[in-house]
């Protein structure tokens, strides 16, 4: 669900972008800085490092 | 100049939606569910994919101003960069001699090198935009449906997207490290 929830957060920037709405960056940036926390996450867990 | 960033925008979009159909084609056809770091190289490129939309969005609605090629170019710098860092870490998980990879190479290449070259060449590209901006004129762009092709295009991958990890992870939270089955049809 977490994947899912950030493409949502990336289609919701798009279609931000779509209205020339002022929240299409910041939502961008979210979507930008929650994909770097899972990937940090996902290297730093010894227990979820995937392939 | 400004049909030249157009361009520049619809190719560098379509470039990608291209990558994202071919790991979409490698799922279903090859059967190979995407792992995590797969799952968010997907991500960075749907993120770094608004950037050149961003540009095409606003040449639609008006004359395309520097400040939307600076907002479109930082996008996909920003996307990219978080994308090349994770293609980065699976490349180097297989790095070692002997090593056959995830999954089956298209070309000679994993998907997750083909994305470290998109990713790079995105970068570049975005460079060459932002520099061009030196001989940009305000200029009104001309009506095309470019930009909703492309925006609509975009929006139903993410959607496909959507769909797919939440029929491989089924409602967990994470993804399987390995991933072999779509959880959410019971084969957990």
């Amino acid at each position: 669900m977490l994947y899912a929830l950030l493409m949502a957060l990336t289609l919701a920037a798009l279609a931000a972008g779509w209205r020339r709405h002022a929240a299409q960056v910041p939502l961008f940036l979210l979507a930008l800085v929650v994909t770097a926390w899972a990937f940090a996450s996902d290297i730093t867990d010894a227990l979820s490092i995937s392939l | 100049m400004t049909r030249l960033y157009l361009a520049a925008a619809a190719a560098n979009a379509w470039v990608l939606l291209g990558v994202l159909a071919a790991a979409f084609v490698a799922q279903f056809v090859a059967g190979e569910p995407p792992c995590p770091l797969c799952v968010m190289q997907r991500i960075a490129m749907m993120l770094a994919a608004i950037g050149p939309c961003h540009i095409l969005i606003a040449a639609s609605r008006g004359p395309l101003e520097a400040r939307d090629v600076g907002i479109g170019s930082g996008i996909l710098v920003l996307g990219s960069l978080l994308g090349a860092a994770i293609s980065v870490r699976q490349v180097l998980l297989h790095i070692l001699p002997g090593d056959p990879g995830f999954g089956a190479p298209i070309m000679g290449y994993h998907l997750y090198t083909w994305a470290l070259i998109a990713f790079a060449c995105n970068i570049g590209a975005a460079g060459v935009q932002l520099v061009g901006l030196a001989w940009l004129r305000p200029e009104v762009g001309g009506r095309s449906p470019l930009a909703a092709i492309t925006a609509g295009a975009l929006a139903v991958m993410l959607v496909a997207n959507i769909l797919s990890v939440i029929a491989e992870a089924g409602f967990a939270w994470h993804l399987p490290d390995n991933p072999v089955r779509y959880l959410l049809f019971g084969g957990g």
